[in-house]
């Protein structure tokens, strides 16, 4: 890099992409696999309420072909989240928060604790009956946040306090 | 008065009038999922039994009804630890906490229903409340008026505005007549035209509502004369059309900038200018995000360029409502930016962005659609369709030439950005400015070693495509570092 900086050597600094992932917890992709199954019934479910009600789409092959589509969408859209699920990992510095994720567009994410305006830990049905939450840090502006799904209810819980800690810190430190 | 005993510390429920407010928004969300159930109630047919409808119904409401009284009850906020707490969710729980300290302000907002019932809807402004939903949706009033008495007693420093008038002000920018008529001839009158096409759209479709039947004789007589009509007659449309988006152009810059001025003061700009509405703005320096200025190719040769601030939220708030200043002498423009940071482009060679960017982009977002669009098309337009396929050669030229003037200029404090096609942009971005960096790679882009890199700023997003994936993480590296050493305030 041609940075004009003569005090930084560039090569010194910390580099991001050296950090230790950590993969988001495996029962995870048991709620991707739910949650794919739970779609499933209710796309069925509404696809057969509506043929109840449409006298055109009463016919055999309708039936067929509504619930093989549906099927082979599900099936789709679930490969996609495996996927993604296995790329998907978070790791944590001294000073910033980082996100991996996306299988076919490949995203990492960095937010330092000082940019952090507060955070929330929220879990669905699913997630909740398998111990696991998601943990949304919010930056300034909307539409820069970073989710992390797929944690245990714990392990979200305690980073939701430590970065609560951090950004005081951080707040403090910046006050004096 | 109960009030002045709250202990906010323990978990307080919402007024009761937040159930039925819970119920309408219950409801207005299963509207928006069972449209299509409603509208296959509302076109049914006579033959069909009333009974399964109405077992749906009583159904659903029944559902609805017993989501909103769980989603009241579990409805809960307080303060911990100087930390507002809001405990939400049926389905879905949600624990949200705002540290106090990043509040800025506090909203109470009364709808008629709020009024019946002697409550408030609470709402907290934060740089990011935007996207979330941090707020109350009914809380009584007493109530409400001690939170936020005891919010803004806790709140670790309020937030300084500048002073509404300062006498050391000093203008650096003010707009002569000549300066708005340069402002104006070197307008966009593509733009103008388009918007004078808008206008006389829908007044005709207005009057067509009136006077259906003799608008359509009329067309019908033109359409008559039409064919016959000669070259000139066109050339006149033409040039007419084109006077009229001047004049259009002349009356937007007179309106937007007329006694226009910018002048500078302890802690930040005041902006001032209009014909009709005069708006006035306070910009404080630390406030702005970025900065960015451009010019059509007309002004680009004229050496005028339109300047605009963005400062937190600024990529919520509506385009008339932006801080942009026209800057009509170049030598306006370091006393614009040099508060932020100087431009650092100037007479330096910058870095380009990879090849490959032209034909991906062309791939992805013009010949896919427009083989797309062809292949539709077909079915109507036969052999025509294949027009469509101009579009290929079209983008591929776009994309060249913004992939040969795209540059990117690293220094120590600040980088920028600088594009165009036939005009120019310049993006000029400090890093102690940005929120969160992201850097994204495609499948293709992973193959070829190159990365595109989002800097998100609280005012939008920068972002420079296809570099080599090292100098992105470089960049990001050297970001990260600034951000996280930096002392001042971003805001």
């Amino acid at each position: 890099m041609e940075f004009s900086n003569d005090r930084i050597d560039i090569s010194d600094l910390p580099r991001a992409e050296q950090v230790e992932w950590q993969p988001l917890e495996s029962t995870y992709a048991k709620s991707v696999a739910f949650r794919a199954v739970v779609s499933w019934f209710l796309f069925c479910g509404a696809f057969l309420i509506v043929r109840y009600f449409v006298p055109g789409l009463q016919q055999k092959w309708m039936l067929i072909w509504g619930i093989s589509g549906i099927t082979v969408l599900h099936f789709f859209s679930w490969l996609i989240s495996y996927l993604s699920f296995l790329r998907k990992a978070y790791a944590l510095r001294e000073r910033d928060i980082l996100f991996r994720s996306g299988w076919i567009v490949r995203v990492e994410e960095v937010c330092p604790f000082s940019r952090v305006q507060h955070c929330s830990v929220s879990s669905g049905l699913i997630d909740r009956n398998l111990g696991l939450a998601t943990l949304r840090v919010y930056t300034a502006g909307s539409g820069r946040d970073i989710s992390i799904p797929g944690l245990r209810e714990e392990t979200a819980l305690s980073i939701k306090a430590y970065l609560t800690q951090k950004i005081g810190a951080e707040d403090e430190e910046q006050a004096n | 008065m109960k009030n002045r005993q709250t202990d906010w510390s323990q978990p307080q429920k919402q007024a009761m009038i937040g159930l039925v407010l819970i119920l309408v928004k219950v409801i207005r969300r299963a509207i928006n999922v069972f449209l299509p159930l409603i509208l296959l109630y509302v076109v049914r047919s006579q033959t069909s039994s009333v009974d399964k409808w109405q077992i749906l119904l009583i159904v659903l409401s029944a559902f609805m009804v017993v989501r909103a009284v769980l989603e009241y009850f579990n409805y809960r906020y307080y303060i911990d630890n100087n930390e507002l707490v809001i405990r939400k969710g049926v389905f879905r729980r949600q624990l949200i906490s705002l540290p106090l300290e990043k509040i800025q302000g506090v909203q109470l907002e009364q709808h008629l229903i709020h009024k019946l019932f002697g409550a408030a809807r609470m709402s907290f402004d934060t740089p990011g409340t935007e996207s979330t939903e941090v707020k109350i949706d009914a809380i009584e009033m007493h109530q409400a008026a001690a939170l936020k008495a005891f919010i803004l007693e806790h709140r670790a420093e309020q937030v300084q505005l500048p002073a509404e008038y300062e006498y050391d002000e000093k203008k650096i920018v003010t707009l002569g007549l000549s300066d708005l008529l340069r402002l104006s001839f070197s307008a966009n009158h593509v733009e103008a035209f388009f918007i004078l096409l808008g206008f006389l759209f829908s007044m005709f479709e207005n009057i067509r509502s009136v006077l259906s039947d003799k608008i359509n004789s009329w067309v019908n007589n033109a359409a008559g004369w039409l064919p016959q009509g000669s070259f000139t007659a066109m050339v006149a449309l033409v040039v007419f059309v084109l006077l009229i988006s001047v004049v259009i152009s002349v009356a937007r810059t007179f309106i937007t900038y007329f006694n226009f001025f910018i002048s500078t003061r302890e802690k930040g700009f005041r902006i001032y200018g209009g014909l009709i509405n005069v708006r006035e703005k306070l910009l404080p320096y630390s406030k702005i995000q970025f900065i960015t200025w451009r010019a059509n190719l007309i002004r680009k040769w004229l050496g005028i360029y339109l300047l605009q601030y963005y400062s937190v939220g600024s990529d919520n708030v509506k385009d008339n409502q932006q801080i942009r200043v026209p800057v009509t002498r170049t030598d306006f423009l370091p006393s614009l930016t040099d508060v932020y940071h100087p431009e650092i482009a100037e007479g330096k060679e910058g870095r380009r962005i990879h090849r490959a960017y032209v034909g991906r982009k062309t791939l992805i977002s013009v010949a896919l659609p427009a083989l797309l669009v062809t292949g539709v098309a077909w079915y109507w337009l036969e052999y025509y369709a294949l027009w469509i396929l101009l579009l290929i050669p079209l983008g591929f030229f776009h994309h060249l030439f913004f992939a040969r003037k795209f540059r990117y200029y690293l220094s120590e404090e600040a980088m920028q950005v600088r594009t165009g096609i036939w005009g120019i942009q310049n993006v000029l971005l400090r890093w102690d400015k940005i929120q969160k960096i992201s850097v994204k790679q495609t499948l293709f882009q992973e193959k070829k070693g190159l990365a595109t890199i989002l800097l998100h700023t609280a005012g939008g997003t920068v972002l420079v495509p296809f570099i080599d994936k090292s100098d992105a993480f470089a960049i990001r590296d050297y970001a990260l570092y600034k951000i996280e050493t930096s002392e001042s305030s971003w805001m």
